[in-house]
């Protein structure tokens, strides 16, 4: 239901000149079937629904008047309304690793599952449903830290402060000899992250070794290394439009990589403190990245604009940031257990609140984050050994 | 568990710092005079620019020191810096009635073919990186060697052949051909000499091998199972880093005399305690055979005055 709400918004984001975008409202309506009823019915539509024009006439309307140039081009204004957000703890998957829950995905595909990874060396499958484990993948001897799922393929690729990264067919997932496929060799230090090209078959690491990796996934091989970071690499980010590649380091820069000439387009160097996590917005040419002094910083590819700074209310260490398309809300969870969330467009201080650490630990900080497609659910990995799921209460 | 907080890859550079070439000193020398026209920036030629990482040129402002955004600008003609105060300043600041709508372009949504050429030429980028590693393109390096066959083989002298020497396709698919070990640093100093005969290996004699023979760890102080430690035994204990001041044949004498002293009297106390007892089954039965005469006499007592009674009574009862 969701990945079809994805290629719907998709579809009905269509760029004109000026940057404006003008949909019809029959581009927005779906096939009558199920799919397009579960929609209508979901509170979220009126976020697809915000770039529309009430004046605009229906497409069959257009196709008949002789003059298709629209009318007039306002936009009506689509910032969040809602002053506060009200997320709250719904259900806690409690020892879901023996370790450190470090590194989390949701399916991109079909919003049914998400994995995880922790410093038990195992990567977990659970229902996003009814939180159960569906399949545990073995194969890794030390902290997974990166997981990527692809679009395209039933593959997971998973990194590991062991130095390797693993390709795993989702589809054998249960089989007897396992279900890891490739492996690809070559990186010096931990992986700490990972991404995936959205159209070429390419994936990109990065970690401590200070380089970021680009892998042919089909033929293992290392097609480039791109070097210039001065520590640790803790996140990509992979687009197809240039910059095709962005990573932010633990030196505190970001980089913005030109992979046709394997050179840094661009370095932005205002972040004072190690960026440790970065934050790309599924339907925007926006990016965030929050360091470890509480900042969060607000970007706009391909130039490297400085957008936007967030006013966080204390200094502590970003550890995962997590972007919610649906309402626009940025979650940035931190190193002693604190969350808050941001209007992603105004950049205003909407929740601010701590999680509640599972029986046996005083603290926990929260790790690894993700909105689910829908955004209806969030799923945060923690320290206490538990995977927690939040759900925003509606008055 | 945590490579983290394990210590860097040791010999992995990969920072390479902005070198200024050999004639470092020289420069630094020219850098620091003041230049005496009143132009604004001066240029320093760097001469020795020859990778990618050196600078070619420099420019310095009108005391000498280096003007940074020039010198940056005119290495980075091939992309783009940020240098300037304004950049340090959010675009929402900056203009403040700023519309947040940027929307994404993907190939689906891009209106021109921008997108598809930039995913293209990557595509291509790619397929030629990867050609290269796997050694497809060496069509060139292909060798051709004119051999004169020799008799070695039985073939006639003098035939001449011709072989193609090339370089095979590596298959991507194979299997990875590295094994991942752990710990392959070599020891870096020669092994130590060994300084003992280790040739032939002699009989050891009696007494070599008496000598070789390590006494029972006997301690004077510690005996949680409580077993009896003979002297001989605590002696060798207590003295066997000392030469031994006591003779011990004797004291083993010793104590075997001593055990069999104790031996002697167990004995004794058991034969002893026999006897007791036989002692004491005798008193009793005597003490029983009393109490049955005791008992015998005072019942025939009993019948004589009952009988008299009975007499007595049939007296009576005549009248």
């Amino acid at each position: 239901m969701s990945i079809a709400a994805v290629q719907f918004g998709k579809n009905a984001l269509v760029k004109l000149e000026n940057s404006v975008v003008i949909v019809s409202r029959e581009q927005l309506v779906p096939p009558p079937d199920t799919l397009s009823t579960a929609l209508y019915t979901n509170n979220k539509l009126d976020y697809m629904l915000r770039n529309v024009d009430e004046n605009l006439p229906l497409q069959s309307e257009l196709d008949s008047s002789p003059s298709p140039e629209p009318q007039s081009q306002t936009i009506t204004n689509n910032s969040h309304s809602t002053t506060t957000t009200n997320w709250k703890l719904l259900r806690v998957i409690a020892g879901a690793h023996t370790g450190w829950v470090r590194s989390l995905t949701v399916d991109p595909v079909t919003n049914q599952w998400f994995v995880t990874g922790g410093t038990d060396a195992t990567i977990k499958v659970w229902d996003l449903a009814n939180s159960s484990c569906k399949a545990i993948i073995t194969g890794h001897i030390m902290a997974v830290r990166a997981l990527v799922v692809s679009k395209k393929f039933p593959y997971l690729f998973s990194g590991s402060e062991d130095k390797e990264v693993k390709c795993f067919d989702l589809e054998r997932s249960n089989s007897v000899s396992g279900c890891e496929i490739r492996n690809y060799h070559g990186h010096l230090g931990g992986i700490y992250t990972m991404a995936l090209h959205p159209q070429l078959d390419l994936l990109f690491t990065g970690g401590r070794d200070q380089t970021v990796r680009v892998w042919d996934i089909r033929s293992r091989a290392e097609v480039m290394t791109l070097t210039g970071h001065k520590s640790d690499i803790s996140s990509l980010i992979a687009s197809e439009v240039d910059p095709q590649l962005i990573s932010s380091s633990m030196d505190g820069t970001i980089r913005l990589w030109d992979i046709r000439k394997q050179t840094t387009e661009l370095t932005l160097t205002h972040h004072s403190k190690s960026i440790r996590s970065m934050v790309e917005h599924p339907a925007e040419s926006t990016f965030c990245s929050g360091d470890s002094s509480g900042n969060i910083k607000q970007w706009l590819f391909p130039q490297g604009e400085l957008l936007n700074e967030f006013n966080s209310t204390d200094k502590n260490i970003i550890n995962t940031m997590a972007v919610n398309h649906t309402n626009n809300n940025l979650f940035a969870g931190y190193d002693n257990g604190q969350f808050e969330i941001f209007d992603y467009v105004s950049g205003e201080l909407l929740q601010s609140s701590k999680t509640i650490p599972s029986p046996g630990s005083t603290e926990s900080s929260i790790f690894c984050s993700s909105f689910d497609l829908s955004g209806l659910r969030l799923v945060t990995g923690e320290s206490d050994h538990s995977v927690k799921i939040w759900g925003e209460e509606t008055q | 568990m945590f490579s983290s907080l394990l210590s860097r890859p040791k010999h992995s550079d990969y920072f390479q710092p902005i070198k200024l070439g050999s004639k470092k000193s020289n420069i630094n020398t020219r850098v620091l005079v003041v230049p005496e026209k009143e132009s604004q920036v001066q240029v320093v030629h760097n001469d020795n620019s020859n990778s990618h990482s050196t600078l070619s040129k420099f420019y310095l402002n009108k005391d000498g020191t280096l003007n940074y955004n020039m010198t940056i600008a005119a290495q980075a003609s091939d992309h783009r810096f940020h240098s300037s105060y304004e950049d340090t300043i959010p675009l929402k600041k900056r203009f403040p009635n700023l519309k947040h709508s940027f929307p994404k372009q993907t190939l689906a949504t891009c209106p021109d073919d921008s997108v598809q050429k930039c995913v293209e030429e990557t595509e291509l980028v790619i397929k030629q990186l990867i050609s290269q590693q796997s050694g497809e393109d060496n069509k060139e390096s292909t060798q051709y060697a004119n051999v004169t066959s020799s008799d070695v083989l039985g073939e006639e002298r003098g035939r001449e052949r011709q072989i193609q020497i090339k370089n095979y396709q590596e298959d991507p698919m194979l299997p990875p051909k590295h094994k991942l070990r752990k710990n392959r640093h070599t020891e870096p100093s020669p092994p130590a000499p060994i300084l003992k005969n280790t040739t032939g290996s002699e009989k050891l004699t009696k007494e070599e091998q008496a000598k070789w023979k390590i006494p029972a760890a006997v301690s004077n102080w510690k005996n949680s199972q409580g077993f009896t430690i003979s002297l001989d035994k605590r002696m060798q204990a207590s003295t066997s880093n000392e030469t031994h001041s006591v003779n011990l044949s004797k004291l083993s004498e010793l104590t075997s005399a001593l055990d069999d002293a104790e031996k002697q009297a167990r004995e004794d106390i058991k034969i002893r305690n026999e006897l007791r007892k036989e002692m004491m089954a005798q008193q009793e039965k005597e003490k029983e055979l009393k109490l049955k005469e005791l008992a015998e006499l005072t019942r025939n007592q009993n019948n004589k005055r009952r009988h008299y009674d009975y007499n007595d009574a049939n007296k009576r009862s005549r009248y």
